[in-house]
């Protein structure tokens, strides 16, 4: 008797379980996908998905694009004109068109935040200047691997950051902060990484400057690599950072005030004419004087974040709700906070020279 | 009547049912509610909450090493007399088939959840069952033995778990510290004190007489009580250290959300399938001792070997009836699993404690 129910259980599934069961051949593995907004306000989903039939072609694939009444709608929308469905699992971009990122970001991310397939592991973008289903076929035409490009960008210009859904996701959920996203645009028919969006709540409310980028990334602690300049002409110091770490706190004595504390090391990678740096206090000097030209750029950035911007993407809300500050719950607390920025920098060494030739 | 296997079960063995039966009813249940209740402040809750458990642990603890029978349901008919015997093994049962119900749900909703969206969740319950079927034809010691096999490689999953999501740290998740009110921080540890005594009362299935290194039981039970009760505190932890509070209140399954950000080394990534393995097993192990238990309450006929073909089925249509979808199933774990856990397992437990303690007392007078 046992033996026959178990058989029975086995034959039930299967013959009829599993649907979820799928061949690797029979998977449309995409690669990145790009999301538009029509003007009837219906969804334009278009794909690269990964030519295994073409082993030469690395970064080639083929182009579907499909228009639904959702996400999930338009993407599935794909088998008619794809012989397999599309596999989500090893996707590496999504690209969101400025419109979608202005009305309707929350909506749309929903059916990537629920899919079972994926581990929300890529990297989200705003397609800035152009529309997603653009930008898509740019990358496909141009053969780009938008990842290694975002990895380049974000390593050693720190103009954007490495940031996955999830952790913008995890950023987004915290109290008293607003996220920064990266953007992608169409130059000449070249792709290239741009200065990155930023958000009040789930809404875009523009774009920061590529290099008001750089300093959001070093006080969210996402900078592994920048150049500095300071002075002009003969006076030019170019440093490299090299490493970088902001500490936010809030400050003992006045409720409202946040402090800055920025350590930087950085190689000295050029000089001008009249630079000379040859002994301990000339090499303080020169670190002076780019603390000093860090500073001041992190101070207009803050600035221009609480008076022009509106939105805390620096997350000075967040580190008030942390501490349990009551400030937080005030109105506009952006715009009453005082801070104090203070940087250090450690100039590593001069490039492997020891005196002017 | 004592198996004849019974002298195979090992002290190390048997206090590793603890273990294996703890994260089953914590991933998707426990630390679901806990972490609903009381946020980013509820690694204080597993400390608080394992410190309180520590009585329900010496009260089982007690209830082993002064069973004379083989297991809980002999005992009470023992101490309390046949029919109000029966009564208690009849709630304990009811208990029992309840906690098999969550618990198998539950884990299909967890493989249909993150895995397998299109599969109807009524085979993915087939499934489950299958292994269970099989395994409760056997006897205590090869369940034992399972468990025991299943425990290492849950051990060592674990390890292998924090050590990918180490680099996703960040320390000021736990901030704000103590941020929740005294009313949410005391049901959180209701949740956890009145959870851990399922995979305690799964102890209860063996008398201290049927363990052979009996000299060794108590200092075993003492610290696999103490381990799993730590590793929680690290599930909890690391999950709140990995996704944050108020990401964590999006997820079902957040223990699993967390380890879907596994990365060694930029080496090995996207291993969160073979990992979630560590929460199949201890729901198998959990289920095949509750199979065990409600197998062991039927009487002991001719039948009794298609008993666990009849408890799966029961079980299946059961859950079918109970649980129409997850919705109903969250609903019901939010409103009435620790009152089910505490009137239907807890309650039976104490009356019993009480009463061994009150014929020991007896005893030790007509002794004197």
């Amino acid at each position: 008797m046992r033996k026959y129910i178990i058989a029975l259980l086995v034959l039930v599934i299967l013959f009829d379980g599993l649907n979820n069961l799928r061949e690797v051949t029979d998977l449309a593995i995409v690669k990145a996908i790009g999301i538009d907004m029509t003007e009837d306000g219906q969804y334009k989903t278009t794909v690269i998905v990964i030519d295994t039939s073409n082993k030469e072609a690395q970064n080639e694939g083929i182009i579907y694009e499909a228009i639904g009444e959702s996400v999930h709608d338009s993407a599935r929308k794909i088998v008619n004109e794809s012989p397999k469905k599309l596999y989500l699992a090893q996707m590496e971009t999504l690209i969101l068109s400025e419109d979608i990122a202005k009305n309707n970001f929350e909506d749309t991310l929903g059916f990537f935040i629920r899919d079972n397939e994926g581990s929300n592991a890529f990297y989200l973008f705003i397609a800035n200047g152009c529309t997603s289903d653009e930008l898509i076929k740019s990358i496909n035409e141009e053969k780009i691997n938008i990842k290694s490009l975002l990895n380049s960008s974000a390593r050693y210009r720190g103009n954007c950051n490495m940031d996955s859904l999830n952790d913008i996701l995890k950023t987004k959920m915290k109290p008293g902060i607003n996220i920064a996203i990266n953007t992608a645009s169409i130059d000449d028919t070249k792709v290239k990484i741009n200065s990155m969006a930023y958000f009040d709540g789930w809404n875009m409310r523009g774009y920061l400057t590529d290099d008001e980028s750089i300093i959001y990334n070093l006080l969210r602690n996402n900078l592994d690599n920048t150049i500095v300049v300071a002075e002009q002409k003969e006076n030019r110091i170019g440093a490299e950072i090299i490493y970088s770490k902001t500490e936010m706190t809030l400050d003992k004595e006045q409720n409202n005030k946040v402090n800055f504390n920025i350590k930087i090391k950085a190689n000295i990678s050029e000089t001008g004419s009249d630079v000379i740096i040859k002994d301990s206090e000339q090499i303080q000097n020169v670190e002076y004087i780019l603390e000093e030209k860090i500073k001041t750029d992190v101070n207009e950035f803050i600035e221009k974040v609480k008076n022009e911007y509106g939105s805390d993407i620096i997350g000075f809300g967040n580190l008030m709700y942390r501490k349990k500050d009551d400030f937080f719950y005030e109105d506009n607390y952006l715009s009453k906070i005082d801070t104090s920025v203070n940087v250090e920098i450690d100039i590593q060494n001069q490039g492997g020279v020891t005196k002017k030739w | 009547m004592v198996e004849k296997d019974s002298e195979k079960i090992y002290s190390l063995g048997y206090s590793f049912i603890i273990l294996s039966s703890f994260f089953a009813v914590f991933l998707g249940i426990g630390s679901y509610l806990m972490f609903k209740n009381t946020r980013n402040d509820t690694y204080w809750v597993c400390i608080i909450g394992a410190l309180i458990s520590t009585i329900i642990f010496f009260i089982i603890r007690y209830i082993i090493n002064n069973n004379d029978y083989d297991d809980i349901y002999e005992l009470n008919k023992g101490i309390f007399g046949k029919f109000f015997g029966k009564l208690l093994n009849f709630i304990l049962l009811v208990g029992f088939i309840s906690v098999a119900c969550i618990i198998l749900f539950n884990n299909a909703n967890f493989f249909n959840a993150e895995y397998l969206p299109d599969t109807s969740i009524n085979f993915l319950k087939a499934i489950i069952l299958l292994p269970l079927v099989y395994i409760s034809s056997k006897n205590l010691s090869s369940i034992i033995k399972m468990n025991q096999v299943l425990c290492f490689i849950n051990i060592g999953m674990f390890v292998l778990s924090i050590l990918g999501v180490f680099a996703e740290f960040d320390l000021t998740n736990l901030e704000p510290f103590l941020n929740v009110s005294t009313g949410e921080i005391f049901r959180s540890i209701l949740i956890y004190v009145t959870l851990s005594t399922v995979p305690f009362s799964m102890l209860l299935v063996a008398s201290r007489k049927r363990i052979k290194d009996t000299e060794r039981l108590n200092g075993n039970l003492l610290k696999t009580f103490v381990f799993t009760n730590f590793l929680q505190f690290l599930v909890i932890l690391i999950t709140l250290l990995v996704l944050g509070e108020k990401f964590i209140s999006v997820f079902r399954f957040p223990e699993h959300i967390a380890l879907k950000q596994f990365n060694l080394f930029n080496i090995l990534q996207r291993i969160e399938n073979f990992l979630a393995l560590q929460f199949y097993f201890s729901s198998f192990s959990l289920m095949s001792f509750l199979f065990y238990y409600i197998i062991k309450a039927m009487p002991q006929t001719k039948l009794k070997n298609y008993y666990s073909i009849a408890i799966s089925v029961f079980l299946y249509f059961l859950t079918s009836v109970l649980f129409t979808n997850t919705i109903v199933f969250v609903e019901v774990i939010e409103k009435y699993i620790v009152y089910i856990i505490l009137i239907t397992i807890l309650l039976p437990i104490i009356i019993t404690f009480f009463r061994l303690l009150m014929l020991k007392k007896y005893s030790n007078n007509i002794n004197k």
